[in-house]
């Protein structure tokens, strides 16, 4: 793609996704319209807890939704093209070249019959046209982008350890320079110092290359360090969406502030965790009214019949919560600037 | 892998040790000798019987007899035919080709069928064409060789001018009929490994990596789900090969295909024990060969398992 688009126009606009999962016995809805966009150069964190459809979302993105899911949607258009309409030619274009994924484990993510620079190496011949010695070439730079001598090209993933195999997945993804980056928790296989080079890494390389990306975690802590974005997730569905200062300094929603709620606190290490009691709801059976309500404290009886109204305190910042009706309203954490 | 390929070479001499010594002693245990089976054809008086044992070398206990025939084949003798009176590697080496040939090209075949049949099957699990392709396959794992090859004979050579009903003296032709007999078997036992081998690897995460970078369904199959898939069926393919490598008897007798594996029939019946024995030895030597290829083979499609042969030697970063 030219490099035309000025920072802040809008490279992803996805408009009422949904994805259900049709089995025999039942119907799985994973993602129940959502609606976000994201600007050149930013970065969206997605937050939630495992089987929000944080996942189903990304890959619904890439056209990769597992058999037998079904993905329907208003828009999902990627540097303007809609992806939902394109043809299968359409589509091994633009997977890999406008938009590339990083997974989330990178013990299984890498083929093990072939080399790291094979690997790395056929996307760009895939999509680029070089000669496969220029393709080795530009693999070895590559490597030496993700910190990883090029020397090493020549081997297998299994002569790596699970950080440098990281590494490699995500040269993978940046080997033909994507608009869009999705990480799918690309540290949650990681130990904690390697989690911390491998993000300052992405960063880095996020910023040089202008790249839009989406973040997709459980960790809060990631999101802080990454993100300028962010979209909470609950079964579903977008609860809390804004700017991280919004979401974070302003929490409006219940589950927002159940998250954080169960994180340690560092000033006064002797209270204790706040859970959220009980567990999601089966997205096979899923309540007429908020799905957040049989857990929500500040649940009232309108909550379990309607879905929530959607509350706009910003431009940016949207909560999805009916007890914003109620006048005078507030959660219990402290609002801060 | 030198060193691995030696060390499974010299591991063969102990195999081959069992083999003569177990052949050796059946054919012992069996009743009669060679000297019956010419007593039933002339007359012989009694010190005649006696004089031919002694020229065969069948008086004294199996014991010597083994040991004696063990100095020889470490000297390279295999010894003479009592039949036939011509040396026994030379009887085999001369049916060798014929049983080359059906070997190759009863596996081209089932390679060509099998595979592409596993890996659809598998493509489509779950759907008729998925069951239809693996009842088929079922069907000719059932089906006798010898069965099979008599409905050939019926049904295609005595009504298709051109093919022959036996023998090897036609070329291509020839060959047609005895090696979809045995590529039958085959290509059903590979297309059920081919199947199973690629549903284990099409649920890999890795191929998700692969499609994820734009590549055709087609090419994600082919080259990177099939390679990973491929341990299991080269093990099956090269086990089979190797065994009609040491000759197809049920075929070889249907088609009467000049092979090894009538050489060794007609041997074990005229208890012409210097061939039978002979012939198995060369027999197990051949397929202990193709097994140790097979091995190595190992190797070239999968690292891992490359990384375990002998000594690792590391680039230097």
């Amino acid at each position: 793609m030219e490099d035309k688009k000025a920072l802040g126009e809008p490279v992803l606009v996805v408009e009422d996704l949904q994805v259900r999962f049709e089995l025999e016995a039942e119907t799985v809805s994973a993602v129940n319209g959502i609606s976000f966009t994201l600007k050149k150069g930013h970065t969206l964190g997605f937050v939630g807890e495992t089987g929000a459809g944080k996942t189903t979302t990304a890959l619904s993105l890439l056209r990769l939704v597992p058999h037998p899911g079904k993905v329907e949607s208003k828009k999902i258009e990627v540097c303007g093209q809609e992806v939902s309409t394109m043809t299968t030619q359409q589509l091994e274009k633009y997977r890999g070249n406008d938009i590339a994924m990083i997974f989330q484990d990178p013990m299984t993510s890498l083929n093990p019959v072939f080399t790291v620079g094979q690997q790395i190496a056929d996307t760009i011949l895939l999509h680029q046209e070089v000669s496969s010695s220029e393709a080795k070439k530009k693999a070895e730079e590559m490597l030496e982008l993700v910190g990883i001598p090029a020397s090493r090209e020549g081997e297998y993933p299994h002569q790596f350890s699970g950080g440098m195999k990281q590494r490699v997945v995500i040269a993978i993804a940046l080997a033909c320079n994507p608009e869009v980056l999705i990480a799918d928790e690309p540290t949650t296989a990681l130990d904690v110092t390697i989690q911390a080079q491998v993000l300052s890494m992405m960063k880095k390389l996020r910023d040089e290359r202008q790249m839009a990306m989406i973040m997709i975690t459980h960790d809060l802590g990631i999101i802080a360090d990454v993100c300028d974005e962010v979209a909470v997730m609950y079964a579903g569905r977008i609860v809390e969406t804004g700017t991280l200062v919004e979401v974070f300094n302003r929490t409006k929603h219940p589950y927002t502030e159940g998250l954080f709620n169960s994180l340690p606190n560092i000033l006064n290490r002797s209270a204790r965790l706040k859970p959220i009691p009980g567990l999601m709801p089966d997205p096979s059976n899923l309540p007429a009214g908020c799905s957040f309500a049989p857990r929500c404290k500040y649940a009232k009886d309108e909550c379990f019949s309607a879905q929530p109204i959607v509350h706009q305190f910003s431009d940016t910042h949207t909560v999805a919560c009916s007890a914003y009706a109620r006048s005078g309203f507030a959660i219990d954490r402290p609002q801060k600037k | 892998m030198l060193r691995y390929a030696i060390k499974r070479i010299l591991l063969m001499i102990p195999v081959i040790i069992g083999v003569s010594f177990l052949i050796f002693f059946i054919m012992d245990l069996a009743p009669g000798d060679i000297v019956d089976i010419k007593l039933a054809e002339e007359a012989l008086t009694f010190e005649e019987i006696e004089q031919l044992r002694e020229t065969y070398g069948l008086n004294g206990s199996v014991f010597t007899r083994y040991f004696s025939y063990m100095v020889n084949f470490v000297q390279g003798d295999l010894g003479t035919s009592l039949v036939s009176g011509r040396p026994v590697l030379d009887s085999y080496l001369e049916k060798m080709p014929a049983t080359i040939v059906l070997a190759c090209a009863s596996i081209f075949v089932s390679i060509m069928i099998s595979i592409p049949l596993g890996v659809y099957a598998a493509m489509k699990r779950g759907t008729f064409a998925d069951n239809a392709s693996m009842v088929l396959s079922f069907l000719g794992l059932s089906i006798p060789n010898f069965w099979l090859g008599l409905m050939l004979i019926i049904v295609v050579a005595l009504n298709v001018p051109g093919i022959p009903t036996g023998g090897f003296s036609k070329g291509i032709a020839s060959v047609i009929l005895p090696a979809i007999t045995v590529g039958t078997g085959l290509t059903a036992t590979l297309a059920r490994t081919t199947r199973s081998s690629m549903l284990d690897v099409l649920s890999q995460d890795y191929l998700r990596t692969e499609r994820a970078k734009g590549h055709k369904e087609i090419k994600v199959i082919m080259k990177y789900a099939l390679r990973n898939a491929l341990i299991p069926i080269i093990t099956i393919a090269g086990g089979q090969f190797a065994v009609t490598l040491g000759g197809a008897v049920l075929t070889e007798t249907v088609f009467s295909w000049p092979g090894v594996g009538r050489l060794i029939v007609d041997a074990v019946n005229s208890r012409d024990v210097p061939m039978a024995v002979g012939c198995i030895i060369l027999k197990s030597i051949t397929i202990g060969i193709v097994v140790l290829i097979v091995d190595l083979l190992y190797a070239v499609i999968d690292p891992r398992i490359k990384a375990q042969y002998g000594k690792r030697k590391r680039k230097q970063a």
